[in-house]
């Protein structure tokens, strides 16, 4: 048994037409409130933003700093110096700290005649008469050396023996660390 | 197209009416189509973008807080001190006369006589005072007295101000060669920026700050000309 359409063809098909119809027009009016919507709720956004008050504020806080500017700009200069100082601190040498080591252990019969100090180089020529003293002196040198207290390396350059006058002459080379 | 092209008026009409009641909600779809492309997504845009000119605004405003915070609570009376201390420690310019002044204070201190010395300016250009390394003047020194004044020299010499570096001492017998190099530095030009965050001063730099206190010397105003115990032929060239 099969159906029997009683309505005339073109009916049928006003009638996919009016729904057709129907469903556009939802659709176009959910669409265009949705757009009236999101495009209002963005505007509101916008304009209670806080940004003009935020930009306000900071123009204040910047008047009010521009007065304290002298402080602000020696505040930098005490920096940047003191950046400079604690540079030159750490980089320059401190010899006299290495004489001062070197002096600690030296005998007092032993005489520096001659003493250079360069680029971590410390050169001494010392006289005595007392050859027990230039051995104390050596190994104590030596000990400080393998301390590693200052110096690095220790050379004995030369050792004369002047014969007329009895003194012995001695130079030491050392690498300061 | 044979279809339009055989088409006549009449019939043209006949389909503009019979899908007439569709075009408003078609064009309705059009139009928020278009307005959704032209008008919310730069809306939008718009809004992202105060947003985060907002998060920026924001973050300055914190900044010129903490400035403002730091720059009252600063005891202007202290920051002139160590201004000066700093000063004092590293000349903005070559300063013979606080030259003169360390080499006498040092050599009155350790007990070695001063004999003569040379100024070594070096390029008098601006550009070798504006570099980034320190500037500096070297002098050729020659002093008198035995090794320990002559370290206690050297120990002196490095707690006056400005500051130096002894970088080769030549000593025969009871006369010593000393190759000092005195620190300066000029003040560069700044140009305040209220906005970029203010750093105190930090403890190492503190520290420092005590270490020159505690080496700083009442400095009188010294006359070049005055003899201090030295023959003194100071060449710029």
């Amino acid at each position: 048994m099969s159906d029997i359409n009683l309505l005339p063809k073109s009916s049928v098909s006003s009638l996919k037409q009016e729904h057709a119809i129907a469903v556009l027009r939802q659709l176009s009016i959910i669409l265009l409130a949705a757009t009236a919507f999101i495009s209002v709720a963005i505007f509101i956004l916008i304009f209670s933003s806080p940004l003009t008050r935020s930009q306000e504020e900071e123009k204040a806080l910047i008047a009010q700093l521009s007065t304290s500017s002298n402080r602000i700009a020696r505040n930098v200069i005490i920096q940047e110096r003191l950046n400079s100082i604690s540079q030159i601190l750490k980089t320059r040498s401190a010899y006299e700290e290495d004489i001062k080591v070197l002096l600690s252990v030296l005998p007092d019969s032993i005489e520096i005649t001659k003493m250079n100090v360069f680029t971590d180089t410390l050169q001494v020529t010392a006289t005595t008469t007392s050859i027990d003293a230039a051995n104390t002196f050596l190994n104590k040198l030596v000990e400080l050396q393998k301390n590693k207290e200052k110096i690095k390396e220790v050379t004995l350059e030369s050792f004369t023996l002047q014969g007329s006058t009895g003194e012995y002459f001695f130079t030491i080379k050392m690498t300061l660390l | 197209m044979n279809f339009i092209q055989t088409t006549d008026d009449s019939q043209l009409k006949e389909v503009f009416l019979h899908y007439k009641k569709f075009y408003l909600s078609f064009g309705i779809i059009c139009v928020c189509i278009l307005l959704l492309f032209f008008v919310i997504i730069p809306q939008f845009q718009q809004y992202t973008e105060q947003q985060s000119k907002v998060a920026e605004v924001e973050d300055r405003i914190a900044t010129l807080k903490k400035n403002l915070q730091y720059v009252v609570a600063i005891n202007e009376q202290q920051q002139g001190t160590d201004l000066q201390l700093t000063t004092q420690a590293l000349p903005e310019e070559k300063d013979y006369a606080g030259i003169l002044y360390a080499v006498r204070t040092a050599s009155s201190r350790s007990g070695v006589g001063v004999g003569d010395f040379t100024f070594s300016v070096g390029e008098l250009s601006a550009a070798n005072v504006l570099s980034k390394t320190t500037p500096f003047i070297s002098m050729n020194l020659n002093v008198t007295g035995k090794p320990p004044a002559v370290g206690l020299f050297l120990t002196e010499l490095a707690k006056v101000f400005p500051l130096s570096n002894v970088s080769e001492i030549h000593l025969n017998n009871n006369f010593s060669n000393l190759l000092v190099t005195f620190y300066y530095k000029s003040i560069p030009a700044l140009k305040v920026n209220y906005t970029s965050p203010i750093m105190p001063i930090s403890g190492a730099n503190q520290k420092i700050l005590e270490t020159l206190r505690g080496w700083q010397t009442d400095r009188p105003s010294f006359d070049v000309t005055a003899p201090i115990e030295a023959s003194g032929s100071a060449s710029p060239f």
